[in-house]
């Protein structure tokens, strides 16, 4: 035998090792959620503020502290200042952070049920699915679950879709990056198809509910809404961090994540109904708002690297803040027009999965 | 901890993969698979490991078969490197060291975790690596990361595909030597090699899998003659003892002319 080392020398040469990448990551974690969570607070109250009817942010704060009997800070000046926060702006608000949320774990989820980075929702056609279904609910107003009959449809659609994605795109326990984008366009081909009919048989009013709701707007968001969207999302969002453990050993690929001790295959169906669950949440009553899915969980692994103990929440958070943000521009960049959010985040993010896609396919020397 | 493989057989297409195979695996042993490209080495790896179940026979494993048991009593009970090291993100090296003490979340072996890590990564020196991340090292070094990942599992049979395949000679020889090491400690390993010195000179037992039957089976140096590796291998083979191990020699087939124009010498003992 060459070199003999006792079992302490080992441990001792091992723990001389011990990374201050450790320390180092730690550092920037915490960085991180402190930075995500001071934009999210940040860009809330900013954003409630902006609109045809400016209010400043002191104010903002005074009249959500009083509304829960905290008597600090001005009221709004304005008459209807307090009713537009509490009718208008805070609905809106909080459906910008509910729908980014979910938008952007479902895709961490995603990219780690598929081992591909270049998973997403509205990518492989889950979203469209998603939105088919709730269409449908839209054109032969359909009220089985009263006002939680779309966000019902949504989830159905979008397990179905992610069922079906997954199980055409894996070829030996892995999906290849040409297989996951093909079967995108495929799926998405054929849900909007279907939506297209869905719009040729509305009747006008639900013509245009379903064509704006396709360019996908927090525009309209009302308090029932969000009471319908919230629950999916925390659901989702914990099932999502109790299983990010077990997704960190997924990526080692199907067969070592077995001889860890994971079992496989209930894994994966959980994460599937969960993403489903997420996009469900995100697409109901916001439309489709594609790529932030993508974007976020892809930044915030370059920050705080791919554990999914933190990329879930990071991404949740940082979701939040993009969609908070994405709506304020929606808002604000035209006056007196109320922008399609789901069209900037195609503008921003359709380049972004470009240069994804070329970046993976250099790594990977071709298409593997 | 022991595992016995009983009359298995893997049909793919019609097709004997594996052959009536009949193996036993005890503790305190190195237990080498040897054999041509093909031959049904892997899939024995996989029938013993639980991965495959074989279309006849069983797996025991202490008495019980395998199939019954969950994927989290089999973590506990054994570990496995793969012949490819694959991770789809870029997660550091010693991460993907500490994945390999998933099985033990939430029970008392916990607490050994940062120690067994710390002693896997010292086994095969990837101290000076362990913050890069995974995807960015040379296959050599990705081969070393996943033995320490399976070592640092803990569990009582420890199963390699070809861990020494990607390796430089000093690693080679320092894998098998741990895995020896924890042979003696008590683990059952098995190794699936195609250096047949290295498996020589490590093996306690050997297990020469041809078409997917067994067709020798014990030391070293009952195993590795001349003749029954000609055969096997369809190619001639010389052995040379060497120190007192076998040293298997490949005769060069057709080469040009000049090719190894060196002189027969004497190899000094």
């Amino acid at each position: 035998m060459t070199t003999t080392l006792t079992a302490p020398e080992r441990a001792a040469a091992g723990e001389r090792a011990r990374p201050d990448g450790d320390r180092r990551l730690r550092a920037r974690v915490v960085l991180l959620f402190g930075v995500l969570g001071a934009a999210l607070l940040a860009f809330m109250v900013l954003s409630a503020g902006r609109g045809q009817l400016d209010i400043p942010a002191d104010q903002v704060l005074g009249s959500f502290l009083h509304h829960f009997g905290v008597n600090l800070g001005p009221m709004p000046e304005h008459p209807q200042g307090d009713n537009t926060l509490w009718q208008v702006r805070f609905p809106r608000v909080a459906m910008a952070v509910v729908v980014g949320a979910s938008l952007a774990a479902a895709g961490a989820l995603m990219q780690g049920v598929f081992g591909n980075p270049l998973a997403e929702p509205s990518i492989v056609g889950v979203s469209t699915g998603a939105a088919l279904a709730a269409a449908v609910v839209i054109v032969y107003q359909l009220t089985f679950f009263g006002t939680w009959t779309v966000a019902a449809f949504a989830f159905a659609g979008g397990l179905i879709t992610t069922l079906l994605v997954y199980a055409l795109s894996r070829a030996d326990g892995r999906t290849e990056v040409v297989t996951l984008v093909l079967m995108g366009i495929a799926v998405n081909a054929v849900c909007a198809a279907g939506l297209a009919f869905m719009l040729f048989i509305a009747d006008t009013q639900a013509r245009e509910e379903i064509v704006f709701w396709q360019l996908g707007s927090l525009n309209g968001t009302r308090w029932q809404y969000v009471a319908v969207v919230a629950p999916f999302c925390a659901v989702g969002l914990a099932g999502a961090v109790l299983a990010s453990r077990r997704l960190d050993v997924l990526s080692l690929g199907d067969r070592a994540a077995r001889h860890v001790g994971i079992n496989v295959e209930r894994l994966r169906i959980g994460v599937i109904a969960l993403v489903a669950l997420l996009t469900a949440a995100g697409v109901a009553f916001a439309g489709i708002i594609a790529f932030v899915g993508l974007v976020i969980p892809h930044l915030i692994r370059m920050i705080a690297g791919p554990g999914h103990r933190v990329l879930i929440p990071a991404s949740a958070l940082g979701g939040a803040v993009l969609l908070l943000v994405a709506d304020l521009c929606a808002r604000t960049l035209m006056v007196g027009a109320d922008l399609p959010i789901g069209m900037l985040t195609s503008l921003v993010g359709g380049p972004f999965f470009f240069w994804l896609l070329r970046r993976t396919r250099r790594q990977a020397g071709g298409w593997a | 901890m022991s595992i016995e493989v009983r009359n298995a057989s893997v049909l793919i297409d019609g097709r004997a993969i594996l052959d009536d195979v009949s193996l036993t695996v005890v503790p305190g042993e190195l237990l080498v698979v040897v054999g041509p490209n093909g031959a049904g080495k892997s899939t024995l790896l996989g029938v013993i490991s639980g991965d495959l179940v074989p279309t006849s026979g069983t797996v025991l494993l202490e008495g019980e078969s395998i199939r019954s048991r969950k994927p989290l009593a089999l973590a506990r009970k054994r570990s496995v490197q793969l012949q490819e090291q694959q991770l789809a993100f870029g997660f550091r090296v010693i991460e993907v060291v500490r994945m390999g003490r998933t099985p033990w979340a939430g029970t008392a072996a916990e607490d050994r975790d940062d120690e067994a890590v710390a002693e896997a990564i010292g086994r095969v020196d990837i101290a000076p690596f362990v913050d890069r991340s995974f995807p960015t090292l040379s296959g050599g070094e990705k081969a070393r990361t996943g033995f320490a990942r399976a070592t640092a599992q803990e569990a009582g049979v420890l199963l390699l595909d070809e861990p020494t395949a990607a390796l430089d000679i000093k690693y080679q020889q320092r894998v098998l030597g741990e895995a020896v090491r924890l042979a003696r400690a008590g683990h059952a390993v098995v190794a699936v090699l195609h250096d047949l010195t290295l498996a020589a000179t490590h093996a306690d037992r050997i297990c020469v899998v041809s078409r997917g039957r067994i067709v020798a089976h014990g030391t070293p140096g009952e195993v590795l003659t001349p003749e029954r590796l000609t055969e096997v291998y369809d190619h001639p083979v010389d052995v040379v003892v060497h120190h007192g191990v076998p040293v298997v020699i490949p005769r060069p087939g057709d080469l040009p002319d000049g090719a190894h124009a060196f002189e027969d010498k004497e190899v000094r003992v």
